[in-house]
């Protein structure tokens, strides 16, 4: 099996491709440590000196706490509204379930510009002021469908019949749903919470047109783009990708790759 | 004896009322968030398509004036094409990568299906704009690319029509497309049984016949899911453009932004979103046909 030819060239292909995929990470990540100021090869040193730039940066340290802040927020919000939302989607098969969650999966399917824009006029008509929270209100559409999907995707795989023997041997429905269901399914909500969280870290299109004064970290790296070359913005954008990463491995170990690959 | 059978029937009646009012509660939330802020937004996005503005103000004045503007200027046409155009590039290329490097996960290092699988979910949730600016750095006259090429002599001068060009633009979304189209692609593999292949060659066909025959044609949708997911965000993107696509890779998400931000034409930029979303639309409701018309 692993002897044929064509497994060498799989493994060939896969392995490219893979570079060609994690290229900028790592291209990213390695002049965040360079020692000189360009960004081309060969590396002349190692040093820490542009994280320590970046965090003597006010707007760095304002910007962090901004992203932090957004993204508790968001993953808590669509944890609990769309796990809520999951339990109802997953009971019962129908034509009204299947259009409400394809409802619940658009704003992630339309191209961000669209989401943002739509939001910056709602907000600009109903005069609510552009702030953290408003950043938030974006950030949750966009990462309430992967807390649907994966939910949804456990609760399919759900054993109904342990429920029915926790009813049999007498527990309420509400014990049997605290005793029962959610400490098998709290794994699959921790890791969608934990994909949300990761997702509205990294996001920019949307947080573009629904910040107020304050940005987080992504905005922060557009605005050192615009004004020309800072090397301490690869510190930022290794610290992003370092958390973002992070985050998301947790949360696939959590729900399992078979829970977002099927 | 009738009051027990009054209580009984309360208990069914109220479980049943339970189970049909318990999951509109459930619902509540999501539904109720979903229309204050996404519904309603896209409904005054739409409107404002069909307004106009005097002095920079928002008047209610019910034309078509900004459809006509974007379809007849021809900056705007051709912008719009050069949308298409790139797009349908980028996903064509996402899709020749990403088929066959599902197809070998799944069936060639089945061994290893759920560590590669890890990985591409990985690169999906590491870094948006990250990934782009790491392309204009890698890409750049001082990149490291051109530095190489100068140090090993192969070049005189930085080939500078690496950034700022549609190719730029191209390698740009593929490298962050790809894991994207992987997971609908590999989850449509798992329709295709070992046995069908095994059954279609021990029947004479050869390798390429029964993929076309047998393999191509059950992960039809999956493919045109993933096409659909890339061209959309392809064509809806206005930071690749902007950051590594320079003229030749402009396309019609920049034109949206800056009537929106800078000069504040919103009802053109809203009728610029919403004639891209349509022509998307065509393309995917065409290409969904064509397709299905022929892989069978």
């Amino acid at each position: 099996m692993t002897r044929r030819p064509g497994n060498v060239a799989a493994v060939a292909f896969v392995s490219l491709v893979l570079v060609f995929l994690f290229l900028p990470v790592v291209v990213v990540v390695l002049f965040s440590f360079n020692d000189a100021a360009s960004t081309s090869l060969p590396i002349k040193g190692l040093s820490l000196r542009w994280y320590r730039a970046a965090f003597d940066n006010d707007l760095f340290v304002d910007s962090l706490e901004n992203s932090v802040v957004v993204a508790l927020s968001a993953a808590a919000f669509t944890g609990t509204v769309g796990t809520t939302a999951s339990f109802a989607l997953s009971r019962r098969r129908s034509r009204l379930m299947e259009a409400f969650s394809v409802f619940v999966i658009a704003p992630l399917i339309l191209p961000g510009l669209f989401v943002g824009v739509a939001l910056l006029a709602f907000f600009d008509r109903v005069n609510l002021h552009r702030s953290l929270l408003t950043i938030v209100i974006g950030h949750a559409l966009v990462t309430l469908p992967f807390v649907v999907l994966i939910v949804n995707a456990r609760l399919a795989r759900f054993d109904r019949s342990i429920e029915d023997a926790a009813r049999d041997l007498g527990a309420s429905p509400w014990q049997t749903f605290r005793k029962v269901t959610f400490p098998l399914v709290r794994p699959a909500i921790v890791g969608a919470m934990l994909i949300a969280l990761a997702w509205s870290f990294d996001e920019f299109i949307i947080t573009f047109f629904t910040k107020g004064s304050g940005g987080t970290l992504p905005i922060m790296i557009w605005g050192m783009l615009r004004r020309g070359i800072d090397p301490s913005v690869n510190a930022i954008a290794s610290i992003i990708l370092a958390t973002t990463i992070t985050v998301t491995a947790l949360g696939i170990r959590l729900f399992g790759v078979r829970g977002m690959t099927r | 004896m009738a009051n027990v059978e009054l209580d009984a029937a309360a208990v069914v009646l109220s479980r049943r009322a339970r189970e049909r009012w318990f999951p509109a509660l459930q619902l509540a939330p999501v539904a109720a968030f979903l229309t204050i802020f996404f519904v309603i937004p896209l409904g005054i996005f739409l409107v404002y398509s069909f307004w106009i503005t005097r002095r920079y103000e928002l008047v209610a004045d019910w034309t078509v004036a900004s459809y006509s503007e974007a379809l007849h200027e021809p900056a705007y046409r051709r912008l719009l094409w050069n949308t298409l155009l790139v797009a349908a590039i980028a996903s064509a290329c996402t899709l020749a990568i990403a088929y066959p490097f599902a197809y070998a996960i799944h069936f060639r290092l089945r061994r290893y299906r759920e560590p590669l699988l890890f990985l591409v979910l990985l690169a999906l949730f590491s870094g948006y704009l990250v990934k782009i600016y790491a392309w204009k750095t890698i890409l750049g006259n001082r990149g490291f690319i051109n530095e190489a090429l100068l140090r090993l002599g192969l070049i005189d001068d930085p080939l500078s029509f690496l950034l700022y060009s549609r190719p730029a633009a191209v390698v740009t979304f593929v490298n962050f497309l790809v894991p994207l189209a992987v997971l609908p692609i590999y989850a449509s593999l798992q329709n295709v049984a070992d046995e069908q292949v095994e059954a279609a060659r021990d029947l004479g066909a050869r390798g390429l016949a029964a993929f076309r025959r047998i393999t191509l044609p059950l992960t039809r949708d999956g493919l045109l899911v993933a096409f659909a997911f890339t061209f959309i965000i392809a064509a809806g993107d206005y930071v690749t453009p902007q950051l590594v696509g320079g003229t030749s890779g402009a396309m019609i998400g920049k034109a949206v932004v800056s009537t929106f931000g800078v000069t504040f034409n919103w009802p053109l930029g809203s009728a610029l979103a919403f004639l891209t979303l349509l022509a998307v639309v065509l393309v995917l409701v065409g290409t969904r046909k064509l397709v299905t018309r022929t892989v069978r």
